[in-house]
């Protein structure tokens, strides 16, 4: 453990390289009492008001003091604060600093004074409300940038976590933070990340995907390559596995890169809740995900290609169900789907205030009316009602609407030749996920590229992996450095 | 990119190219019958009704219509008769969820051969159905029969055949691959269970029988039938089918009543077994051995017996030995001399265990087995005695 330098300048030097010289940083130089003394804080962390009216206007008094003595034990003893600790090692200094301490150094002293001026950097902070659970933190990112970083530093309290600031769009001029952890990221990504947000030519942006956007190259995908939460504490499990987040002035949401379709499938929870009940929960939403995908395709293709595949009882039921409707099962489905995208678009959009009459209707029109009157048969309402709630159990919008283009797909393939259709479809399907490269990495990562007990850590949670960190190092780093895709 | 878009919805729109049908563009057959009058195939098809009566979805509740209906039409090929029913039925056919078939006594007699082609052939139909031969009515009546319990009779008619086999034991549940596998091979021969059409099947058809608490019509499962090779030879009855169950070991569980004094019954039911067939040589020519050991419940009594001793277990289970072997030995004697058809596959155990023996018998095997010689064993153990000890009607009448 290195011990503090007597050379002041050295000194800070020294702290600002351990933290990579981070851009919430703020060194002060002063003269107190012909001694040169600095003061070091970190502005996301510390209260600016604290530091201005009690340690910056306590030093700015005409000290006067003997000079046999002390002024480090003189400052300790009687600057007007709460806590006051003295601390020898640089290591502490750094935890402190953190912490949100403000130090206070003096030159030719082998100590340093660590004044606490913490921020109340929870007061206005709200809930999640997007990403709900009912255990664990429940704060999320805000608007405000410093208290964004903050949330994130409050977690990661190690010199570790490197930010670097660069500033985005002509006349917007929006800070943007890119945030990983030295020891598990893989820098040359960052590097590559940073630049190209240097270079975004833009006039304002709003919204760090919109970064993802601008700097990626696969926009073509219907799946997302970036992670946006609004959970800090999941921000911080994803930088812990090695990833890059993206932070953006003004947004209460941040970006992570790469995406991997794990992280869509889990949830924060997973790792608060008991490792048995995660994995029950893990399965139930990789079934609801297939659920999602491929039940409208295979009614279809069992009603109009492969009526053996239904068992006799169920066939007359069906075919009771269907007798008197005008549309085709094709178009009976399409029109189903349609109806509950739409109900849901304008549910999305629409005030508050008008929610409820959009249910009222949503379930009169869509499930007793339309059934009544001989539009839809009741088991076409049945499969789009499985349909819909199953696809919502991903919280991320951009999977959603990814995953609603492939259910059309396969519908369409059931559509034209019952299960060959979906067949091929499927051959299409895993072809194109496998092949979707998030900066470097596969997005189906651990699946494909196979690594061994990544694909049964994908669903079911053991109380090791749940606690292990290597595992996830491991999972994301680029498995071919320096590729065009990056 | 417009291109792409308008190739995808024309594709929405090609559904019909290539054997695509609605589902209520089809008329799901439940079960076929086949008859052969004057050369000529006579097949009649018994639709389920799928019709959405009023508002409900439910066709059973406050339905006007019958949940069956019954086509019938006759031509000289059975693909050929499936199709004029198209002239009656204002959907397809769709034979892929035949449940059943039923074969006429005398298209059995006539043979296997005459109908199976269609059937086999057909990529519709599965061949897992079961088959059913209907002795002595016509057997198109027994397709047209309303049944009480069960909406569809095909699958009331099923569901008999199944729990009559699980716990009575006179009918073992054939499906129409297994038939193939047993009449076409060699060394063993096929059996069917059989049914008799019983009331008035006139009546029967119609819905208000249904509204009557005594069936007016009824089918009833009475055993098996005997084939050699693929033609129908005859009949056996209720305990020659389950004496024959019993050796074959598809019975899995059944009530074997017995005398157990001059006048009174005693009844005890099979609760596990196991039979072992072995062939012995003695002097150039087979004996059978069977063995048979399992366990049994006392169900019913009617005699003097204490139950309590060990004597008068034992006294039981000889005597329930004793029946189940008459049972055995009665169907072997009944098929070997009336019917002199290896159902049993005796021939077929030689070939597989005594290659060399078979191939010397292999040509004089049917007079062979008119008169094989067998040995039967049987030794059940009583594992449960019920709830009472003694006889009610033993003891009070023994005083």
């Amino acid at each position: 453990m290195s011990k503090i330098n007597k050379d002041l300048k050295v000194m800070v030097e020294e702290i600002k390289t351990k933290l990579g010289n981070p851009p919430d940083l703020i060194v002060k130089d002063l003269v107190v009492s012909g001694k040169k003394v600095s003061i070091l804080s970190i502005e996301s962390m510390s209260d600016s008001v604290i530091i201005n009216d009690f340690i910056l206007e306590y030093l700015s008094f005409d000290i006067k003091i003997e000079k046999n003595n002390n002024l480090l034990e003189y400052l300790y003893s009687n600057i007007p604060t709460n806590k006051c600790v003295k601390t020898e090692k640089i290591d502490e200094v750094i935890y402190n600093l953190l912490s949100g301490f403000t130090i206070v150094l003096v030159n030719g002293y082998e100590l340093a004074l660590s004044i606490e001026t913490k921020a109340k950097i929870n007061s206005d902070i709200a809930e999640a409300i997007n990403e709900r659970t009912t255990l664990g933190p429940n704060d999320a990112f805000t608007e405000n940038y410093q208290i964004n970083l903050g949330l994130i530093r409050k977690r990661l309290k190690t010199s570790e976590l490197k930010i670097s600031e660069t500033v985005v769009g002509n006349k917007g001029k929006s800070k943007v933070a890119v945030m990983y952890l030295d020891d598990v990221a893989d820098k040359d990504t960052a590097e590559i990340i940073f630049n190209r947000i240097k270079n975004i030519d833009i006039d304002v942006i709003f919204d760090p995907q919109q970064i993802v956007e601008l700097i990626s190259e696969n926009e073509k995908n219907v799946f997302p390559n970036c992670v946006t939460t609004e959970r800090p504490d999941y921000a911080t499990s994803l930088l812990l596995g090695g990833r890059i987040a993206i932070v953006l002035e003004n947004a209460p949401y941040i970006s992570v890169v790469p995406a991997n379709v794990d992280d869509f499938l889990q949830h924060i929870e997973d790792r608060y809740n008991r490792v048995i009940s995660s994995s029950v929960n893990r399965t139930i939403r990789f079934l609801s995900i297939i659920i999602t995908l491929l039940t409208p395709a295979i009614y279809v293709a069992m009603t109009t290609y492969n009526h053996e595949s239904i068992p006799s009882k169920l066939l007359v039921s069906f075919s009771t169900q269907r007798s008197g409707v005008p549309f085709s099962t094709i178009m009976e489905a399409l029109l189903m789907i349609m109806v509950f995208e739409i109900l849901k678009e304008t549910d999305a959009r629409a005030p508050n205030s008008y929610s409820n009459s959009l249910t009222i209707v949503g379930a009169l029109v869509l499930g007793e009316a339309a059934v009544t009157a001989g539009v839809v048969s009741p088991i076409m309402v049945i499969v789009s009602a499985i349909t819909a709630i199953s696809g919502l159990i991903v919280t991320y919008i951009d999977v959603v609407n990814g995953i609603r283009w492939w259910r059309l797909i396969f519908l369409i393939g059931a559509a034209s030749s019952g299960f060959i259709g979906i067949m091929v479809v499927s051959f299409l399907f895993i072809a194109n996920v496998t092949s979707i490269k998030s900066f470097g990495t596969p997005f189906m990562n651990g699946i494909a590229p196979m690594k061994k007990g990544n694909i049964w850590d994908s669903i079911f949670l053991s109380f090791e992996n749940k606690f292990n960190r290597t595992l996830q190092k491991d999972m994301h780093k680029p498995s071919n450095k320096g590729s065009e895709n990056k | 990119m417009i291109k792409k878009l308008v190739i995808f919805l024309t594709l929405l729109l090609v559904t019909g190219c290539w054997d695509y049908r609605e589902l209520n563009d089809l008329a799901i057959v439940g079960s076929l019958s086949i008859d052969i009058v004057d050369d000529e195939f006579v097949i009649a098809a018994q639709i389920m009704n799928a019709k959405k009566e009023g508002g409900s979805g439910n066709s059973s509740s406050g339905s006007t219509s019958t949940p069956i209906v019954v086509y019938k039409f006759s031509a000289n090929t059975i693909s050929n008769t499936l199709r004029k029913m198209t002239t009656e039925s204002p959907r397809k056919l769709y034979i892929g969820h035949i449940a059943m078939v039923l074969i006429s006594e005398n298209a059995a007699k006539i043979g296997f051969k005459e109908i199976s082609d269609f059937l086999l052939r057909d990529h519709e139909s599965r061949k897992q159905f079961k088959v059913l031969i209907i002795k002595d009515n016509p057997v198109d009546q027994a397709l047209s029969i309303l049944d009480h319990l069960e909406t569809l009779t095909i699958q009331a008619t099923l569901n008999s055949l199944n729990n009559a086999s699980s716990y009575y034991g006179n009918v073992t549940p054939i499906g129409f691959d297994e038939f193939i596998a047993l009449g076409f091979s060699k060394g063993i021969e096929g059996i069917i269970p059989y049914a008799i059409l019983e009331g008035d099947p006139k009546e029967g058809e119609k819905k208000e029988s249904t509204e009557i608490t005594i069936p007016q019509a009824k089918i009833i499962l009475k055993g098996l039938s005997v084939f050699k090779d693929d033609k129908l030879i005859g009949f056996l009855d209720d305990n020659d089918s389950i004496g024959f169950n019993f050796l074959m070991g598809n019975l899995k569980s059944a009530m074997i009543p017995f005398k157990c004094d001059e006048k009174n019954y005693a009844t005890t039911e099979i609760i596990n077994y196991k039979t072992d067939m072995k062939i012995e040589i003695k002097n150039d020519l087979p004996v059978v051995k069977i063995k048979v050991t399992g366990e049994a419940n006392q169900a019913e009594i009617n005699c003097n017996v204490d139950m309590e001793v060990i004597e008068g277990r034992d006294f039981i289970m000889n005597l329930m030995n004793e029946e189940i072997k008459r049972l055995m030995s009665n169907s072997i004697d009944n098929v070997k001399e009336n019917f002199g058809s290896d159902i049993f596959g005796f021939e077929r155990y030689l070939y597989r265990h005594n290659y060399k023996y078979w191939k010397k018998v292999e040509k004089k095997w049917d007079e062979l087995f008119k008169k094989i010689e067998y040995e039967i064993d049987v030794n059940f153990m009583l594992a449960k005695k019920g709830s009472t000890l003694d006889s009610i009607k033993g003891v009070n009448n023994g005083e």
